[in-house]
């Protein structure tokens, strides 16, 4: 009963000094959007990894040069980074992938090298993309489909080449490009065939295929000088149930290949993912301490409004102690007006926060995922940040004496 | 057969009140002692800074007394908590100030409806006593307007609504009339006495003698003690004066040629209260 009544007192006082309670809430909106937008990008991105996870990972092996331990791999590359290891000449060559793909428990091995390179429509029309070389195993392993034309195979010539949904759009502005020319790295190629849609960014290729163009890996070795340079291989083991089998013999037969040396690291579909994935919690976790921080400026903002608004009113609060207000009923009409302006802000936020996901969504090609959960974790946090950034007026408001307040000519 | 008196409602015993430390120390109020029996209208006076204001407080439980004993209702109410004066202030005490202390931001309704926003009545029955209480004053029809709409008068007698609204057994009205010209100050001494009428005890300062008739017993403190108390005859109040300003205009305004037959009416109308008055 009292707290309607106190909601209605602390509604009327908000109404009447508007602009302030507005300019006030708008600290607690932004806050609010920057944390619920952190978080629901997050979670869609994240999301659209573990989808890609779920359908391969489970039954792909992933072989990549280096000799990092998988256990670490987020750790190492967060917070030891290697600037030039990029640069370095990868391990892994063409000679690995014959007597990978002649183990028994190994259905299909396909290499992935990457070529950094330039794609040209014509003079006008130019675009940064990942040249990608690799054997028709390769869309098996990943289940990719063409919307258009055909992947490359044994018998398509050199000089043709597969692109993505998006890099065809982007040159084109359709995806209905068979036959068309393109310049990859100064060479002509004709175009084969153009990629189904994929998933985001973060794959297991760890490429983004929607913006890349695919050749054959003896196109590709032409770029460099005839030697294949081999980022990673991509390995399908006979069944599901034998891939711990396969890492194993996979394992052996490249040491016996490499001299012993470890110089590369077997790891399964999921564990390729871990790095992206946990490099996005991280990321998404940092983002959201420091839109945290925002939401924390807006209570001090609350703060500040009513410590101003007590002092406006201390004679008001005199006139309702001697009328029978204890301290309690004082401390609740002011917490109360705290936390309308929290509140409200926290709702404000998080429709606006909705509105900017989905336009971010449609720009980025992601699908936003605003989950009941992000809501109410953002309307927690602003109901927090009321309750404790107005308990501290609030209770100098109940504190104050009758008498004096009714002195206060404010 | 003796006569009955009333219990009392107030009984202070040595009271005193210092305010500042050390040296600093002055004194409001030095060994009052008083009995306020039931029923009773008590004018205190006295020269400023005697401790009439300082008295009020204390009585209103607004204030504490620094050493001494004070009964209200046979209760001593020197050592009890916050909330429980709070809530004896809510259900016991009304005030009445000499700068009304309404709320501006809220209609005159709502000012007499807020003390019983803390006895937890709800807003229906909150709204429905409160325009009970405005019409007693005649001020239903201002029951929309905003304090800042009204006069000095109705704005005290808003303020007298709203003291009354919970029933209080106790008025303490401090220098209720100091804010107003001689007629409002008439006719809120009149609304007092009539509230006085109906049983209830009031205690009110004031620095004007002419407003003291009105009371049955007038004390005089001088330097935080009582100087001299007095038990008098009050005045009867009288009722032609309460009639409202403005329908009083509307009459008049009417047809001047009514004039004489509207102040007879009046008359009557004034004298038969009386004569009801005197019944009472």
């Amino acid at each position: 009963m009292i707290f309607l009544t106190n909601a209605k007192i602390a509604i009327d006082s908000l109404r009447s000094a508007r602009t302030r309670t507005n300019l006030t809430m708008l600290g607690i909106v932004i806050g609010v959007v920057s944390i619920t937008l952190i978080l629901s990008l997050g979670e869609s991105v994240r999301q659209s990894g573990i989808n890609q996870v779920n359908d391969l990972g489970n039954k792909l092996i992933v072989i990549r040069p280096g000799g990092m331990q998988s256990g670490n791999i987020a750790n190492n590359n967060l917070f030891n980074p290697s600037p030039i290891a990029p640069y370095a000449t990868t391990t892994l060559q063409e000679k690995d992938i014959k007597p990978i793909e002649d183990l028994k428990s190994v259905r299909s091995a396909s290499p992935l090298m990457l070529i950094n390179g330039s794609i040209d429509k014509n003079q006008l029309a130019t675009q940064q993309a990942s040249i990608l070389a690799t054997t028709p195993s390769f869309a098996e392993a990943l289940k990719l489909g063409t919307s258009n034309g055909q992947f490359i195979d044994e018998e398509t010539n050199d000089e043709t080449v597969v692109i993505g949904q998006q890099l065809s759009i982007d040159l084109y502005g359709t995806d209905q490009i068979l036959g068309k020319k393109l310049k990859l790295r100064g060479v002509e190629h004709t175009i084969i065939g153009v990629l189904q849609k994929t998933d985001g960014p973060i794959g297991i290729s760890g490429i983004d295929l929607n913006h890349s163009a695919i050749i054959s890996l003896s196109d590709g070795k032409k770029f460099n000088q005839g030697i294949a340079q081999l980022q990673q291989i991509l390995v399908v083991p006979e069944k599901a149930k034998q891939r711990q089998t396969a890492i194993h013999q996979i394992k052996t037969t490249l040491s016996k290949e490499h001299n012993g040396e470890k110089d590369f690291q077997v790891i399964t579909g999921e564990e390729a993912v871990v790095v992206s994935k946990s490099f996005y919690h991280f990321t998404t976790t940092l983002t959201a301490i420091v839109a945290g921080i925002s939401l924390i400026v807006g209570g001090v903002g609350i703060m500040n409004i009513m410590l101003v608004g007590v002092a406006e009113r201390t004679r008001e609060i005199g006139i309702r102690k001697s009328l029978g207000a204890s301290n309690r009923h004082i401390l609740l009409q002011f917490l109360i007006e705290a936390l309308i302006i929290s509140v409200l802000g926290g709702f404000i936020g998080i429709i606006i926060a909705i509105a900017i996901a989905l336009f971010i969504g449609l720009m980025l090609g992601l699908t936003p995922i605003i989950s009941l959960q992000v809501m109410l974790i953002s309307l927690g946090l602003s109901v927090c940040v009321g309750v404790i950034f107005g308990l501290g007026p609030a209770i100098r408001a109940a504190r104050k004496n009758p008498i004096e307040a009714l002195r206060d000519q404010s | 057969m003796t006569p009955k008196t009333p219990p009392p409602v107030i009984k202070l015993k040595d009271l005193h009140k210092n305010y500042g430390f050390g040296d600093a120390i002055t004194t409001a109020l030095d060994g009052m002692n008083l009995t306020i029996n039931k029923g009773e209208f008590v004018a205190i006076m006295g020269p400023s800074g005697c401790g009439k204001t300082t008295l009020l407080n204390i009585l209103g439980l607004l204030d504490k007394a620094t050493s001494g004993e004070y009964d209200l209702d046979g209760e001593p109410v020197e050592s009890i908590s916050q909330s429980r004066r709070a809530q004896i202030r809510r259900e016991q005490i009304g005030f009445v100030f000499q700068s009304f202390n309404l709320l501006p931001r809220q209609t005159v309704i709502e000012n007499v409806a807020l003390p019983l926003i803390y006895s937890g009545k709800t807003h229906t029955k909150r709204l429905q006593l409160a325009s009970k209480a405005l019409r007693l004053f005649h001020l239903q029809n201002r029951e929309y307007y905003m304090p800042h709409q009204l006069s000095g008068g109705q704005m005290q007698r808003v303020a007298i609504a709203r003291a009354l609204v919970n029933e209080p057994s106790i008025i303490l009205a401090d220098e209720p009339t100091g804010n107003l010209d001689s007629r409002s100050s008439e006719i809120i001494m009149q609304e007092l006495s009539e509230i006085h009428q109906r049983g209830n005890t009031i205690i009110m300062v004031t620095h004007n003698s002419r407003l003291t008739s009105y009371a049955d017993r007038i004390i005089y403190m001088l330097d935080g003690k009582i100087d001299t108390d007095s038990k008098v005859e009050p005045k009867k109040p009288d009722l032609t004066a309460k009639i409202p300003l403005s329908a009083k205009r509307r009459k008049v305004a009417t047809s001047k040629s009514k004039k004489k037959v509207v102040s007879k009416k009046v008359a009557k109308k004034t004298t038969k209260s009386k004569k009801k008055a005197a019944k009472k």
